[in-house]
C-alpha cells in the first residue's frame, strides 16, 4: 500500500466540504489555501451554506486574483450570510464594475445578509440581490461608490434592515425598497460624531422601524 | 421485533451478517435490500473486508442508539473515540469513502470530525506533512498569499470588535 499518496486532496469535493464544515473558518483557509495549487481552487468553491460557522472570505479575493481564478463559485443554496472583505472598489470605475457584477456566482439566491466591512473598501456582491434582506454598508461621499451603493439598494427589492455607517454626501438620493428597518450606525467608524449625511427616500408604507444611532 | 439478518458481501467476497436494524442504518444498504431483495449477500463491490469489517462494527454498536439515556450516550461517545483511535490515515479516508457509498451519516460526520480534528491548529506546513500534500506553489506565489492573508486578518480584528461593542 503506498503510504505517500495525498489521500486528503483525492477526496471527492463534497467530502472536503463536509470536513470543512467541523472546522472553525479561519481555520479552513488559515489551514488549506496555502496547502497547494488545488487547493485554491477548492477554497473558492467552498461550501459555505453548509459551514456551521459563518464563512469569513476575508483572505480569499486576493487569492483568487492572484491565482487568476476570476470566478468566485458559491455553491450555496442556503446561504444566509456573507461577509465579503477586500474586494477593494478603489480602482472601480462604472465599466469596471459591470465586469465585476458578472462574476457574480449565480447560486446564492438565498442570501439574506450582506455585510461588507472593510475600511475603505466597499465589498461587492457576488449574488443577485432580490432575497437579500439585511445589507450592512460603510459609506462615504466617493460618487463611485455612492453609484455602486444605489445599484445595491436599487437590486436589493426585498431589503428588510439596513444598516449604514460613517459619511455620507449632500445630495445622495437612494431608494430603499420595501426597506422596513432602517439602522444608522457608526459601528465601523472610531469618530462617532461624523453625521451620516445621506437622504433616504423611503416607501413609506413598508417603513417600520428607524433607528438612527 | 425484527431479528431479520442480513448479509453483506465485501469487494473481496468476504461475508459479513448483521441485524437488518443495524444494517439500516446505511441507506444504501437499505435501499438495495428493498429493490433488489438479494438472496446471497448484498453485493458492495466498491468496500474491501477490511474496511467493511470496521463498517459493521460500527453498525452492530450503533444499532440501538440511546434516546434519553446520558449515560449510555457517554459510553457511546467513548467507543466512537477508541473505534477510529488506532487507525491509519489509509483506513481513516477508505472508511470516510465507505460511510459516503454506504450513506452513513454516524460514520461519515464521526470520521470527517475525525480527519478536521487531526488539522485542527496546524500549520500549514504541518498539513501538508500530515496528508503528503505536494507543495506546488512558487516561492513568489506563496509569499504573495501570505502577504495578502497577513493583510486580511489585520483587518478583522479591530472591525469586530466595534461591531460586537455596538450590539451591547
Amino acid at each position: 500500500m503506498d503510504f505517500n499518496k495525498d489521500r486528503l486532496s483525492e477526496l471527492p469535493e463534497p467530502i472536503l466540504h463536509h470536513i470543512f464544515s467541523f472546522l472553525p473558518t479561519k481555520e479552513v483557509i488559515r489551514s488549506t489555501c496555502l496547502l497547494s495549487k488545488k487547493w485554491t481552487h477548492f477554497i473558492s468553491s467552498v461550501n459555505s451554506g453548509c459551514m456551521r460557522h459563518p464563512y469569513d472570505w476575508s483572505d480569499i479575493p486576493g487569492l483568487i486574483d492572484r491565482l487568476g481564478h476570476r470566478k468566485l463559485e458559491l455553491h450555496t443554496p442556503n446561504l444566509s450570510t456573507l461577509v465579503f472583505k477586500g474586494v477593494t472598489y478603489k480602482d472601480c470605475s462604472l465599466g469596471n464594475l459591470a465586469v465585476l457584477i458578472n462574476i457574480r456566482s449565480e447560486v446564492p439566491d438565498m442570501l439574506e445578509e450582506f455585510c461588507p466591512s472593510k475600511e475603505d473598501d466597499l465589498a461587492l456582491p457576488l449574488c443577485p440581490l432580490n432575497r437579500l434582506k439585511y445589507m450592512a454598508v460603510r459609506g462615504d461621499g466617493d460618487a463611485n461608490k455612492l453609484e455602486l451603493l444605489r445599484f445595491l439598494f436599487n437590486s436589493a427589492v426585498n431589503l428588510e434592515r439596513l444598516a449604514i455607517s460613517g459619511d455620507g454626501s449632500n445630495n445622495s438620493k437612494i431608494k430603499t425598497g420595501v426597506c422596513r428597518t432602517f439602522r444608522l450606525s457608526s459601528w465601523h467608524y472610531p469618530e462617532k460624531s461624523l453625521m451620516l449625511k445621506y437622504r433616504f427616500r423611503f416607501c413609506k408604507s413598508s417603513l417600520t422601524c428607524f433607528v438612527p444611532t | 421485533m425484527s431479528t431479520k439478518k442480513i448479509t453483506l458481501l465485501s469487494s473481496d467476497n468476504e461475508l459479513f451478517t448483521v441485524d437488518e436494524e443495524a444494517a439500516n442504518q446505511s441507506l444504501t444498504i437499505k435501499h438495495l435490500i428493498e429493490d433488489t431483495e438479494p438472496e446471497n449477500g448484498v453485493p458492495l463491490p466498491q468496500v474491501h473486508s477490511k474496511i467493511l469489517a470496521k463498517v459493521t462494527e460500527y453498525l452492530i454498536k450503533h444499532a440501538n442508539e440511546p434516546d434519553n439515556d446520558a449515560a449510555a450516550k457517554e459510553e457511546l461517545k467513548n467507543w466512537d473515540d477508541k473505534f477510529l483511535e488506532k487507525v491509519n490515515h489509509e483506513t481513516l479516508f477508505d472508511l470516510i469513502l465507505a460511510a459516503n457509498y454506504l450513506d452513513i451519516k454516524g460514520l461519515l460526520d464521526l470520521t470527517c470530525q475525525t480527519v478536521a480534528d487531526l488539522m485542527n491548529g496546524m500549520s500549514v506546513v504541518e498539513v501538508r506533512k500530515l496528508f503528503n500534500i505536494v507543495n506546488d506553489f512558487t516561492p513568489e506565489d506563496e509569499a504573495e498569499v501570505r502577504k495578502r492573508r497577513k493583510r486580511g486578518t489585520k483587518t478583522i480584528g479591530p472591525s469586530n470588535d466595534q461591531a460586537n461593542q455596538s450590539n451591547h
